[in-house]
Order: C-alpha cells, then structure tokens, then sequence
C-alpha cells in the first residue's frame, strides 16, 4: 500500500438544529489495476439541503463512481484508459442508479439530489470529475495546492448543479492530470470557503499544508485513529462557527514524510 | 463517525481558514416620493425604513448580507447606492414633484446590475437580488421600456421585481409593469412598518440559505402580520 489515507463527513449545525442528517457522502478505496499497482478511488458527494433523500442520494453517487473504477481495473483496464465519454458513461450509470432507487422507494430523482467529486489516481496519470460545487486541490509540483475545477455554481450562493439535472452530464468537468498525483484533497461546498480564495480563485495552501503533513508522519493505509482526529478537527469552533454545512474531506498521499 | 480510543490520538494542529467576503443578498427599494405622498403617508415610509434597518441589525449574518440601496422619485434620485445593513442610515425622505416611475426602474436596475457586476470582479457570491417598488400613483413619465425590462430580467432570474401599491395607486399600470408571475400587491392603510419587517425577515431567511434551499417566504397577505391584500 503506498497510499496514505484520513477521510470524514460531519453534519452542519443547521443540520443538527433541524433533526437534519448529514448529507455529504465520502468513499476513499485503494484498488489495484492489471500490472499489480494502488489506484486510489477518492469520491465526495453532497446531497441537495431542499432533497428529501439526498442523504441516500449520496451515498449511492459513491458507490455506484466505485463499483465503475472496479469494474473497469476487474476488467483488465487502467486509469489512463479512463476518458471524458468513459466517465460520461460513469455519470450516466449513476443517474440509473438514482432512478432505479428513486422507482423502488416511490420518490422522484430530484429527492436524491447530489453533487459529485471523483479523483482516481493510478500510477502514471490522474483523473478528476466533477459536477456541482466542492473541490478537488492537488499539489502540483510546481503551482503548489491548486483546485483542478472550480466549484460548479449557477449565479447566485444558493445554486449548484447535480448529477440528475438535465444537462449535467455535458457540463460535468472533466480533466485527466498525466503524471502521479502524490497529494489529493477532494472537499465539499461546507468547507470550501475556508479553504478556497474566492477573489482569485486558488487554494489557500496553509489549509492543506499542515493536514498533509500530519497525514504523512502516519502509517501507510488509513486509521480508525486518525480518521477520529479529523472528526475533531472538523467539529472544531473555529470551523463550525464559519460554516454550518455538512463537512466532508478526503485527504490522500503517497508523498514520503518529509523528515 | 469513528470509534474512539483513548490512547495516543494524533491530532491535526489548526488549519489556517481562509476570510472570504460574505455572499451578499442585495434589495433595491424604488420609493415613490411624489406630493401625493406628503404627511401621513412619507412619515409612515420614514418610520418603515428605520424599521427595516433595526430588525437587520439586530440579525447578526443579516446585517453582514444584506445590501441596501434607494432610488426615489420624484425627481429620480439615487439616495443610497448599495451598502451592508449595518452602514445603512435609513434617510429622511420628503415628498415632492411628479411620479417619473419609469426612469426611476431604469436607474434602479442600472445600479442593480453594476453592483452583481461589481460583485463578479471581486469574487463575492451574491444572492438573487430583490427590486421593490413602492408607490402610491401611476408614472408621470414613459413606463413602458422599464417595464419590458423587468419583465425580461424578472424571466431570466436576474431579481425578484414587487410591486406594492398604495391606496391611490394606479393599479392598472402596475399590473402591467409587475412581472406577469407576481401579481402587484395593495398595501393594507399605511402598513409600511409592517411590510419593512416582512422585507427583513424574507431577506433574513435567503441571506442564511444553503446552496438549493428552497427559501419559502412569509405569506404578505394572509400570513401573521399580513399588510397587503391582493389587487
């Protein structure tokens, strides 16, 4: 395993004050493809505050990116097989799968409204997609931490855009990095704007330069742990009294410990 | 939610968190400041205006959101271009001249769409935008262009456009004006302290949405504290 991994979702204060659950959905796996190499899996969703089932709508977004990515490595494919129309196909399998749960459970798919954020990185090349608001930062060797998109918004604060709207499928981003990514963060829109200068629209490095760091004096794999420690840190004042929005961050490395 | 252990828990130091700017909730208020409304009815608009900035400040998100500006007319003035509600003065309004209600949206509009232009360049999100008109007669000027305007920029979500009429009004026109969704609205007497606390709780609740919420605003006529009946 050459993947270091810390992931948590916490729910909003309005959330809690309204007997609301949390919302956000994470999955973070570590798979191998053909020649025996980790492909890390990282997908956050975030489930529409007006759905009524967003919060199963979430979790069906990540499960449905992964079983993509496993079928797609079980089937003798990698990451650099993995274009713009094959994760079309991904959205389009996962737009089915809302529909079907929406058919079983006599809801409409815009009750499981979610937003959806996928980075896949194998050993030579990255993929990111996304639709809606939220983030995806990589350290890139030369730029530093820098968001791959910037988060989907319509105009106003309140607008975003999700899997099941029409459309979202053509206006998903889509971008594929070609070297090996070492550092990931996939975030949702509660924690955006903490770690996201709106103005010039970048990262805001110190955000994610002290998590990383923290991550990499750990273990290779993921911890009970430590995935307790970002509980913590989520659920600290200082950042729920920025943001009282569901909380989901995934942080991935493979970089070595830097001392 | 993970398992806790008791026992040599790493913790994450602090993150540094960005500052950025408040997501502003702007509302452009077209007030009608023509003779007609001299006495009662002007003392009653002052008295709504420093309503409406008291409730604002006493909501602590509210007062960092939401975005005042004034246009009255007549004569079209622009008493107020767009600030927070803490730094709003509510002003002294006194009635005077003619009803140009026309240039009057114009201005307003104008000003409206510098301000989201403004918002754009420096990076600040921003809410649907409200533009209320209040007015106590019928335009004295060309009406007809500011009204194709509203209801182009009211089609493609740019505002919320509310006409409220006073007693007097010339409703028929207003209807016309009003965007063909939302109906003009007959102010109840001189209920303007009531209608400003509707304005600031409405705005309240959209200043503090979520990305999607669905904002469901007090119902002005009906509702408690009603103060319009319908036209």
């Amino acid at each position: 395993m050459t993947w270091r991994i810390v992931r948590s979702s916490r729910t909003g204060t309005s959330h809690m004050a309204n007997g609301v659950p949390c919302q956000d959905s994470h999955l973070a796996r570590v798979l191998r493809d053909r020649a025996g190499h980790d492909v890390l899996v990282a997908v956050v969703s975030d489930g529409a505050g007006s759905a009524s089932h967003s919060h199963v709508g979430s979790r069906l977004v990540c499960e449905a990116v992964v079983a993509r990515v496993e079928h797609l490595l079980a089937s003798g494919g990698d990451v650099t097989d993995i274009d713009r129309s094959e994760a079309q196909r991904w959205l389009a399998a996962v737009v089915e799968t809302l529909a079907v749960h929406a058919e079983l459970h006599e809801l409409v798919p815009r009750d499981l409204a979610s937003t959806c954020l996928a980075c896949v990185a194998g050993p030579a090349g990255t993929i990111c997609l996304q639709v809606g608001d939220g983030a995806i930062v990589v350290d890139d060797p030369s730029a530093g931490f820098a968001p791959v998109f910037w988060p989907q918004r319509g105009e106003y604060a309140n607008s975003t855009v999700f899997v099941c709207d029409p459309g979202a499928l053509d206006t998903a981003e889509f971008t594929v990095l070609d070297r090996a990514v070492d550092r990931i963060a996939v975030l949702s829109d509660g924690l955006q704007m903490l770690a996201l200068h709106y103005a010039t629209r970048t990262a805001h490095p110190p955000f994610f330069a002290g998590l990383f760091a923290t991550l990499e004096l750990q273990p290779s794999g993921e911890s009970n742990d430590l995935n307790c420690a970002l509980d913590d840190l989520l659920d600290r004042k200082a950042i729920t009294d920025r943001t009282d929005d569901d909380r989901t961050l995934i942080l991935a490395s493979r970089r070595s410990p830097s001392r | 939610m993970h398992e806790q252990q008791p026992f040599q828990q790493p913790t994450f130091a602090d993150p540094s968190l960005v500052e950025n700017p408040e997501p502003r909730c702007p509302v452009m208020m077209l007030l009608d400041t023509s003779g007609s409304m001299q006495g009662e009815p002007i003392r009653e608009l002052n008295d709504g205006l420093q309503t409406f900035k008291d409730s604002l400040m006493a909501d602590t998100l509210a007062v960092k959101r939401v975005e005042v500006a004034l246009v009255t007319f007549g004569p079209v003035q622009a008493v107020q271009d767009f600030v927070t509600a803490d730094l709003f003065v509510p002003p002294v309004l006194t009635a005077q001249a003619d009803t140009p209600m026309g240039a009057a949206i114009m201005q307003g509009l104008d000003l409206l769409r510098a301000r989201k232009d403004q918002y754009k360049s420096s990076g600040v999100a921003y809410y649907r935008p409200w533009v209320f008109l209040i007015t106590d007669g019928g335009p004295t000027d060309s009406w007809q262009e500011a009204a194709r305007h509203v209801h182009e920029e009211e089609a493609r979500k740019a505002f919320m456009f509310f006409a409220v009429g006073v007693e007097g009004a010339n409703f028929e026109i207003l209807k016309h004006i009003a965007p063909p969704t939302r109906e003009p609205l007959k102010l109840k007497g001189l209920a303007f302290r009531s209608l400003f606390q509707w304005l600031s709780t409405s705005l309240k609740a959209v200043s503090q949405s979520q990305v999607d919420d669905k904002v469901t605003l007090p119902d002005p006529v009906a509702g408690p504290g009603g103060w319009a009946t319908t036209t």
